[in-house]
């Protein structure tokens, strides 16, 4: 199969890629020049930044996050990075190796925050907070820390790698639980609150898994390819295989599913959002909808055991 | 005895090895082989991203790339 851009200027190249979605196949030049702008119309088009804010990208070491910081340099934003080193054995320490390796090539700052200092290692957490499922605790954490560090280093715009697959699953498993409440927290762009919360976006919404990982893939950047070993079995992941079984039957799905939520349900539910019940948590000051936040909680069931 | 031919594929750090009756494959079999699906995986012959009609011989090296992460 040729590549249909080339073929417009009437050379004969191998496609490498094959769009079925968008009806396109591409050589390696011309999918690098598609992701690009398609990222930078997704920034565009929702209004995620420009290119006089800071942004801190939150790096995990897989293939999305190092592709989007990459990609967000290569489109000339400012962005640096941020790492938690959750303290999950070799995963994490391969996970931090990559993105630390990756900092560097692309010299940029990286801040790492290490849990296994700051709190205790997810590891450690799963075993002494039993009643809470670890992706759960790893969630709070990383959101709190994330939110926490941007301010404190005068970011305004925190970027995550959530793929249009990611946002496609979560968004399944709203819906079949019509779960109004995630539901009108789910857009690309989350204005950030007063000095409480930093904007967050997801550059990536529009991207499918495959296509970030051809992307990174070809850009030469390592990344670990392993699962979080606490995640495996994940809802999530079971989701996405039957919506890529949807799709293989009926391309385009996918990307259908998620443009119409943004663009008819998600109006229907967006002045539902309130801030009424956030507070400052006593201890840190850090917003919460308790007095004390979730992540205090944590430690404070940690020192009582 | 029939010849078995084998190709050796690497996949998430691992080596597998497919013997096959047939001298060339192509991806979609090797996609197939280790259960994954074309919506979220590709395969790379020499270093190439390659499309599902190409034809693999035991002598390439093949990765297989599944992009499918949780989270
Ligand atoms: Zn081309
Ligand atoms: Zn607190």
């Amino acid at each position: 199969m040729n590549c249909k851009i080339c073929k417009t200027k009437g050379i004969k190249k191998n496609a490498i890629v094959n769009l079925p979605s968008y009806n396109l196949s591409l050589c390696k030049e011309h999918f690098i020049e598609w992701f690009e702008r398609r990222v930078q119309n997704t920034i565009k088009d929702f209004q995620m930044f420009t290119k006089e804010d800071r942004i801190l990208v939150a790096v995990s070491g897989g293939k999305d996050s190092l592709g989007l910081w990459f990609v967000l340099n290569k489109l000339g934003y400012n962005a640096d990075g941020i790492h938690i080193d959750l303290g999950i054995n070799d995963y994490s320490k391969k996970s931090r190796e990559y993105v630390e390796e990756f900092a560097k090539k692309i010299e940029r700052k990286l801040y790492i925050v290490d849990l296994s200092t700051e709190i205790a290692s997810i590891s450690i957490l799963k075993e002494k907070i039993p009643n809470k499922p670890p992706c759960s605790i790893c969630g709070i954490i990383k959101r709190y820390y994330m939110n926490k560090i941007s301010k404190k280093e005068g970011y305004n715009t925190l970027a995550t790698g959530h793929n249009l697959d990611d946002e496609i699953s979560v968004l399944f498993g709203n819906i079949l639980n019509w779960n109004l409440d995630y539901l009108s927290k789910q857009y690309p762009i989350l204005k950030e609150y007063e000095n409480i919360f930093v904007r967050k976006v997801k550059p990536y919404c529009r991207i499918t898994e495959k296509e970030s990982a051809l992307y990174t893939f070809l850009m030469g950047i390592k990344y670990i390819e392993q699962e979080c070993p606490l995640s495996t079995g994940a809802t999530s992941l079971k989701y996405k295989k039957i919506l890529g079984d949807i799709e293989e039957q009926f391309p385009g799905t996918k990307l259908r599913f998620f443009n119409n939520f943004l663009r008819k349900f998600y109006p229907l539910l967006a002045n539902k959002i309130t801030e009424e019940n956030l507070q400052r948590c006593k201890i840190c000051n850090e917003p919460s909808s308790l007095e004390i936040c979730a992540v205090c909680n944590i430690k404070m069931k940690l020192a009582k055991l | 005895m029939e010849q078995k031919f084998i190709f050796n594929i690497k996949y998430r750090g691992k080596i597998y090895n497919l013997a096959s009756d047939k001298n060339k494959l192509s991806p979609k079999d090797i996609l197939k082989f280790l259960g994954l699906s074309e919506e979220y995986a590709f395969v790379v012959k020499n270093g190439e991203i390659v499309l599902l009609n190409t034809s693999i011989s035991p002598e390439d090296e093949i990765e297989v790339i599944n992009a499918v992460s949780g989270g």
